[in-house]
C-alpha cells in the first residue's frame, strides 16, 4: 500500500517536473517563418564594389496577410524588393536598401547595414509612392550614401568595399503573388569611380517553383513570386 | 524518495531560472528597474519578429547617451558615425531592451539565406508605447551588455 502511494507520488512529481520544463522552455507560441525564398541577380568578378543602383516601379503584392496589423517594419511575413552591396564572401557584412511589404496596407522604404553577422536597420519611411523610383547606395570618401530618387536618406561612414552587388526579390510569405517587377538600369561603381552598367550579370538565386526570374538583359531583371500552385 | 524530490526541484529550478531572473531583476547589472518595466510592456509588440523566449537585459539611457554609444560601438574598423537618436532631445529617457528567442523575417542577402534565424534582437522602447528595432543578430555577436558611453 505504502509502496503504491510512493510510486504514484513519484510519477506525479516526474510529470510535474517535465511539464514545468516544457512550459518554461517553450516561450511564446509564435512560429518563425518556414518560407524564405529569393529571386536575385548579381554582378561580380570586379574589384572593390562601392555602389549599386536600380530603377524600379513597385506594385503591391496580392495575398498579403489581411490587416489591420502592427505598423512595425520587418514583421508580418514580409516581402522585400531590395538591393545589396555585399562586403565579404561570407555575407556577414553588407549595406542594403529596399522596399518592404508586411500585411495589407503596409509598405515602407528601408535602409541599413550588417556588420559581423548582426543586422542594423538605419531607418524606414512609410507609404512611399507607387511610381518609378531610383535607388542607389554608393560610397564616396569612405562614406556610404543611401539615396532614393536622388534624395539622401542616410549616410554611414565605413571603410569597406563590396565583393559583389545583388538586386532582386526576397520573400518570407509563401502566399503572395507579386506580379512581374523589373529591376532595371542596373549599375554599379568600383573604387568610388563613375557609375557603369552591370555587365557580368547572372542569376545568383532563383528558388523555384514560387520564385520566378527573367534576365531580360544584363541591366534588366524581371522578378516575380507566383501564387502557390501556379506557374511563373 | 528524497533523491527524486531533489531531482524534480532541480529540473524545475533550472527550467525556470532565466525567466525568474528576468522577472525579478536578479541579475541587477542587466536590468534597470524602469527599463525592465518598459521592455516587458513592449514584449507583445516584438512577437511579430518571431518567438520571444525572454527579456535578457534592459537598460535606461538618455537619447544623448544612446546616440554617443551608437556612434562608436563598432570600434574603429566598423561602420561609424550616425544615430537617429542624435535628433532626439538629449535628456529624453529611453529603454534599450535585449530579447532572446528565434527571430526571422529580416532582409539579408541570398548568400546568407542558409543561416539559422537570429536568436537575439535589440530594440529601443520610446515613450510609453512603441519601439524602434536597433539590431537583429546572434548572441555570440550581439552581446546584451550595458552600453559603455564614451
Amino acid at each position: 500500500m505504502r509502496t503504491s502511494r510512493i510510486s504514484r507520488l513519484t510519477r506525479a512529481l516526474a510529470i510535474l517536473a517535465a511539464l514545468t520544463f516544457i512550459i518554461a522552455s517553450s516561450g511564446s507560441a509564435l512560429a518563425t517563418h518556414t518560407f524564405h525564398k529569393y529571386s536575385v541577380v548579381r554582378d561580380s568578378g570586379q574589384f572593390a564594389y562601392t555602389g549599386v543602383y536600380s530603377t524600379r516601379t513597385d506594385a503591391v503584392p496580392s495575398g498579403l496577410t489581411p490587416g489591420p496589423c502592427t505598423a512595425t517594419p520587418f514583421q508580418n511575413s514580409p516581402v522585400y524588393y531590395t538591393q545589396w552591396v555585399v562586403i565579404n564572401s561570407q555575407a556577414t557584412d553588407w549595406v542594403e536598401m529596399g522596399t518592404g511589404y508586411g500585411c495589407e496596407g503596409q509598405r515602407y522604404w528601408f535602409w541599413g547595414y550588417a556588420w559581423q553577422g548582426t543586422w542594423y536597420p538605419i531607418d524606414t519611411e512609410w507609404f512611399f509612392p507607387l511610381q518609378q523610383n531610383y535607388y542607389d547606395i554608393h560610397r564616396v570618401g569612405e562614406i556610404w550614401y543611401f539615396n532614393i530618387n536622388g534624395v539622401n536618406k542616410a549616410i554611414k561612414p565605413w571603410n569597406a568595399v563590396g565583393v559583389y552587388v545583388d538586386a532582386g526579390l526576397e520573400s518570407y510569405n509563401g502566399h503572395v503573388n507579386t506580379g512581374w517587377i523589373s529591376h532595371w538600369e542596373l549599375q554599379r561603381t568600383l573604387s568610388e569611380s563613375s557609375w557603369y552598367y552591370w555587365s557580368g550579370t547572372y542569376v545568383a538565386a532563383l528558388h523555384t517553383p514560387e520564385m520566378c526570374g527573367q534576365l531580360v538583359s544584363s541591366t534588366n531583371y524581371r522578378t516575380r513570386q507566383a501564387a502557390p500552385g501556379t506557374a511563373c | 524518495m528524497k533523491a527524486i524530490l531533489l531531482a524534480s526541484a532541480l529540473i524545475a529550478a533550472t527550467a525556470c531560472g532565466d525567466s525568474a531572473r528576468a522577472l525579478s531583476g536578479g541579475t541587477s547589472s542587466l536590468f534597470d528597474a524602469t527599463a525592465q518595466q518598459r521592455c516587458e510592456a513592449e514584449r507583445p509588440n516584438v512577437t511579430g519578429y518571431g518567438r520571444v523566449d525572454r527579456l535578457t537585459a534592459a537598460f535606461s539611457l538618455t537619447a544623448g547617451d544612446l546616440a554617443r554609444w551608437m556612434l562608436t560601438r563598432h570600434g574603429p574598423l566598423g561602420p561609424q558615425g550616425t544615430s537617429r537618436w542624435a535628433d532626439y532631445p538629449a535628456t529624453e529617457l529611453l529603454a534599450l531592451c535585449y530579447f532572446d528567442g528565434v527571430f526571422s523575417g529580416f532582409p539579408r542577402p541570398a548568400a546568407a539565406a542558409g543561416r539559422p534565424p537570429y536568436d537575439r534582437i535589440a530594440i529601443v522602447a520610446v515613450g510609453s508605447s512603441g519601439h524602434v528595432l536597433d539590431a537583429a543578430g546572434y548572441r555570440a555577436d550581439l552581446p546584451a551588455t550595458r552600453p559603455l558611453i564614451p
